[in-house]
């Protein structure tokens, strides 16, 4: 891109915030149910746009640009959760066979939310990525920073987990 | 094969966060950017952004060990304004108060050792001198010294301004001046006050009375009788303008702001154009100009209150 288009995305930036700013809050508030990590997280978002504009990194600055940015420090932030949770995790997550069998019912969103509210970082950022922001299994994998078989696993073990709270959570009804 | 999963999917959907995190957010995009370089001539509008509205960038604040009296003091001198009310500590210090005078806030507090905010009388002086402009400074000045200031250096008269120093009961030391050079007072940084802003504009025509009637009834201007019959300043609008009677005329004039009218004239000069006069008149200096393709226009500097 050529400087002066460059130079001019700062006030483009702003100029765009007030459209922007609900879509972003939008996106991130869905996917951690949490208005304060949400906000933080929208903080983030901005503000690596603003380094981004200054690196002159911004191909075409534009409120589907910033969702994607924001989709980012999603994922930055389940990796911190991942870390945290590490010393947490069950044993039984890893070495468990687990059969996928598939979901044929369809899903309430408010329980949804509230089921993955409850699950671990990673599970929660695969089946977020997959499923509520539709991306590919190799899309996801890019994101996780994993290769698309150990994505494929993963996401097989989040299904089932996920699949295990939602009927124990009807159980419950 | 379809994915019972896919139900999931979640566009996205607009949602506003709370107003307050909204501005912050604006706010700190708006420091983080920084001034945008491409815009030099409108600085105060991304110092807007970061400051309050009712700060400038810079602003001063006070330790004193009695605050109370110096909010009285500083009302009753300067009078200044106290802005909200002080913030009182659980220990009963005034932790934080703001005053505007003129059209600048300062703040102060009591003394608090354990953050190094001391007053000058603890400290045994003061290294920090306040300019205040005020409209009148030989009264400024007089009040303050009958209030208990000491006297430090007499009003005189020195860089295009009448001052005189004091030092206030509490240890500040404040520098009151009125500027009397209009050179000494900068073009304002607001709109239409700056260098090269258009400043005034004059409609020069046959018959001036016959103008001010057809353009009073046409914009219900407020139009005061110039100088010269058929001539007329209409101060309601921005910039201000004038009517002008002049033979043959059916013209705009257009007065551009500079700083400094012999330095603007010369610059002028150097670019090719004319200056056909120069003229100091009681709203100001003037430089009659024609650019190098013979466009006339004026140069103009007014004095405080044009």
């Amino acid at each position: 891109m050529n400087e002066s288009a460059a130079a001019d995305q700062g006030p483009q930036l702003l100029a765009l915030y007030d459209r922007a700013l609900p879509q972003v809050f939008g996106y991130l508030a869905v996917r951690v149910n949490d208005p304060a990590v949400a906000e933080d997280l929208t903080g983030e978002t901005f503000l690596a746009a603003v380094k981004a504009v200054q690196e002159r990194k911004v191909p075409d600055l534009t409120i589907a640009w910033l969702v994607t940015v924001a989709r980012n420090k999603l994922v930055d932030h389940w990796r911190r959760l991942a870390r945290e949770e590490r010393s947490l995790r069950l044993a039984t997550e890893r070495g468990a066979e687990v059969v996928d069998d598939g979901m044929d019912e369809s899903f309430d969103r408010m329980r949804t939310r509230a089921v993955l509210a409850e699950l671990g970082a990673h599970h929660r950022a695969a089946l977020t990525l997959r499923y509520l922001d539709g991306l590919s299994v190799a899309e996801v994998a890019e994101h996780l920073d994993r290769s698309v078989h150990a994505t494929e696993a993963l996401l097989v073990r989040a299904r089932h987990a996920f699949r295990a709270r939602y009927d124990e959570g009807r159980s419950d009804d | 094969m379809t994915d019972p999963f896919d139900v999931l999917r979640e566009p996205v959907v607009p949602l506003a966060p709370r107003p307050e995190f909204a501005r912050q957010l604006r706010r700190r995009i708006a420091a983080a950017l920084g001034p945008d370089p491409e815009d030099n001539a409108m600085p105060t509008l991304a110092i807007r952004e970061y400051t309050p509205a009712r700060l400038h960038s810079l602003t001063p604040y006070l330790a004193t060990s009695d605050p109370v009296r110096a909010i009285e003091w500083y009302a009753e001198v300067f009078g200044a304004v106290l802005l909200g009310e002080p913030v009182i500590m659980p220990d009963g210090r005034i932790g934080h108060a703001e005053m505007r005078v003129g059209d600048t806030v300062f703040m102060l507090a009591g003394e608090f050792p354990e953050e190094a905010h001391l007053s000058p009388e603890t400290l045994g002086g003061s290294t920090v001198g306040l300019m205040l402009h005020v409209p009148d400074s030989d009264a400024v000045y007089a009040r303050a010294v009958e209030m208990g200031a000491t006297a430090l250096r007499p009003i005189a008269e020195s860089y295009g301004a009448r001052g005189g120093t004091i030092r206030d009961p509490f240890g500040h030391r404040w520098f009151v001046q009125t500027a009397i050079s209009p050179d000494d007072i900068p073009v304002e940084d607001v709109f239409g006050r700056r260098y090269g802003d258009v400043g005034y504009l004059t409609l020069m025509v046959a018959d001036g009375e016959r103008a001010a009637r057809f353009f009073g009834n046409l914009f219900d201007w407020q139009l005061e009788p110039g100088y010269q019959p058929g001539a007329f300043h209409i101060s309601s609008i921005t910039p201000p303008a004038g009517i002008d009677s002049r033979p043959g005329s059916a013209e705009v004039r257009v007065y551009f702001r500079v700083d400094d009218i012999e330095t603007a004239a010369a610059r002028v000069r150097e670019l090719g154009g004319e200056v056909l006069s120069i003229t100091d008149y009681e709203s100001g200096g003037n430089a009659e100009c024609v650019d190098d393709q013979g466009l006339r226009f004026d140069l103009f500097r007014p004095k405080p209150g044009y």
